[in-house]
């Protein structure tokens, strides 16, 4: 034992640490070898997140009561018109072709829009930030931390002050998209140029090219599937974030169905999911085919 | 008309004999994209219109201009809790809160996710994984802003809500993870413990989980990223956290109030990004 004069704590620490393994027996059963053999790290992990998780329970006071019959309630309302605000099954499928599904498109064209404005803005940002097309740390960290800090700004806090600046209504929705999907789009992109095979780029700079024509031969076919499987990505992430915004008073399918919750008129609310549960499946669907053909 | 399939390559009807004459006929690819960019804004502009964009904006100089006095101007007793308010008043108080949501909600999806990414991977139970995969489509298609407002008449006004709906709707991508990676456990360890004639929970403890565990705790640190912006979003319907105030004072425009709370979110955020990918890289 080495640790022997050492003081207690270090003792105990050493005990925490290692464990005695007995690796052979005498013919009278005592051990005559013993080593000293690292302990497990999982106990410990395991009680520093059950510590963490007991602590956390501080700040989380419980309920007094749960009221599960309260889920199928809603559930049951949401799927057959009530007498409060639909009261036919007529107007609830007049409700899904009439209102729901004019309003989720014109969501979509929202998400679409603001993708595109995003992304064009995204794309002088990343190739500014790429290491190996801008050599110099000096632009290329400002830019990364600066867009860094406004990727971690959440979508509604965005929405919000985009409503500020633009009033309430689509407007602000889109320019908050855009500047979600730039904060996306660039770290996706900077990110994958980082880890281009810069070979063909050399082998074009020298016979001779310069700088900018051998990025387009060289970096630009290799770039090009991923920026459009990335914009395909940022598009369907898009349009699954977008029910935020009509809670801020930033326009889309969210407008209407915070305001059918307001007067909680369930049966609207459900008549507002089923499209779109189908168009979200629909586009990721459709999204996750185009990028597997783009790549 | 021969050389204009040429030039779009619908046909190959150009001979050549010496690669500058075949240099001089190559196929004009720029006129595709010249379409595709035109339709793009075609298409763009179309649904900018429809959608009114840009369309009758005024900007309003009296509110920019609070604003701006309220953001150069944040409320600091209110950020750390001393003076007029209490701790439990205080932004730090509610970033706290916000981190127990979402490490709680993490938690308790974590687990209840496995037999669902279990019954989900097609290695493990055939044909039916169909039916747990839909049930993790419809979870993880369901916003979770409606899932608040639903858990907020179910357990009540508060941060447990909170827990709740992240806890249920967080399974939805860590039970298709896991099921992925279900999929592509190796075969061989079970194999070989089946020789040795090991039960099943042995085969479980010593072929399957030495496999998966690293790649679970990733996707669990990564699905932890992200539910800390849900929570800090839940407190928009009053299912606790940060985002309750944050909408409380935007709505009443209290700028300098606002600030610190803003402040927060993202100290927030880039904290527990920057701690999660410190630990994936480790456990990868």
């Amino acid at each position: 034992m080495q640790t022997k004069n050492k003081g207690v704590l270090r003792r105990i620490f050493h005990k925490l640490k290692y464990k005695k393994v007995i690796v052979s027996l005498n013919d009278n059963g005592t051990p005559s070898k013993i080593i000293e053999k690292k302990r497990s790290l999982w106990p410990r992990y395991f009680l520093i997140v059950a510590a963490i998780f007991g602590c956390c329970f501080i700040f989380v006071e419980l309920p007094a009561k749960i009221r599960f019959d309260q889920i199928s309630v809603i559930f049951g309302q949401m799927f057959t018109p009530s007498e409060f605000s639909l009261k036919t099954w007529d107007r609830y499928n007049e409700y899904i072709f009439a209102t729901a599904i004019p309003a989720i498109w014109s969501t979509v064209e929202m998400v679409f829009i603001g993708t595109t404005i995003g992304t064009a803005i995204a794309i002088p940002l990343f190739l500014i930030a790429s290491r190996n097309i801008v050599l110099k740390w000096y632009i290329y960290q400002p830019v990364r931390i600066v867009v860094d800090i406004i990727r971690t700004i959440p979508t509604y806090v965005l929405a919000i002050l985009c409503t500020v600046f633009f009033g309430i209504g689509n407007t602000a929705g889109i320019w908050a998209i855009a500047i979600f999907t730039m904060g996306i789009m660039f770290k996706l992109m900077y990110e994958y140029i980082d880890t281009c095979n810069m070979n063909p780029f050399e082998a074009s700079m020298s016979t001779g090219a310069t700088r900018f024509k051998a990025a387009r031969v060289a970096l630009y076919p290799q770039v090009k599937p991923m920026f459009f499987s990335n914009f395909l990505y940022t598009f369907e992430i898009n349009v699954r974030a977008s029910v935020i915004l009509g809670f801020v008073g930033a326009g889309g399918i969210g407008q209407l169905l915070s305001n059918a919750m307001d007067a909680q008129q369930y049966d609207k609310v459900g008549a507002i999911l089923i499209p779109l549960f189908v168009v979200v499946v629909v586009l990721q669907l459709l999204s996750s085919f185009l990028r597997r053909k783009s790549l | 008309m021969d050389k204009l399939l040429n030039y779009l390559r619908i046909k190959n009807t150009v001979s050549c004999t010496t690669p500058d004459e075949a240099y001089a006929k190559r196929p004009m690819l720029w006129i595709y994209n010249i379409i595709i960019v035109f339709a793009f804004l075609a298409v763009i502009i179309y649904f900018s219109v429809d959608v009114s964009f840009m369309n009758g904006i005024n900007f309003n100089g009296t509110r920019l201009g609070e604003l701006w006095k309220g953001m150069c101007n944040p409320n600091w007793s209110y950020f750390f809790g001393y003076g007029e308010y209490r701790f439990s008043e205080s932004v730090i108080y509610q970033i706290i809160e916000t981190f127990s949501i979402a490490f709680i909600g993490t938690l308790i999806s974590s687990i209840l996710a496995i037999p669902f990414g279990f019954f989900a991977s097609k290695r493990m139970v055939g044909k039916w994984s169909v039916i747990s995969e839909l049930l993790l489509i419809v979870i993880r298609t369901f916003p979770e802003i409606l899932f608040g407002l639903i858990m907020v008449k179910v357990v009540g006004f508060g941060s447990f809500a909170g827990v709740a709906v992240l806890s249920v709707h967080s399974i939805g991508m860590i039970g298709k993870m896991y099921s992925e990676q279900l999929d592509v456990v190796d075969n061989q360890p079970l194999e070989a413990l089946d020789a040795c004639g090991a039960s099943f929970l042995t085969r479980v403890k010593l072929g399957v989980v030495p496999q998966v565990a690293p790649n679970f705790l990733s996707v669990i640190l990564y699905r932890f990223d992200l539910n800390v912006r849900t929570a800090s979003l839940l407190g928009l319907v009053g299912a606790g956290g940060i985002g309750y105030y944050i909408w409380v004072y935007s709505s009443f425009g209290t700028w300098s109030m606002l600030t610190p709370l803003l402040l927060g979110v993202v100290i927030l955020i880039v904290f527990v990004d920057i701690i999660s990918s410190i630990l994936r890289k480790k456990l990868l």
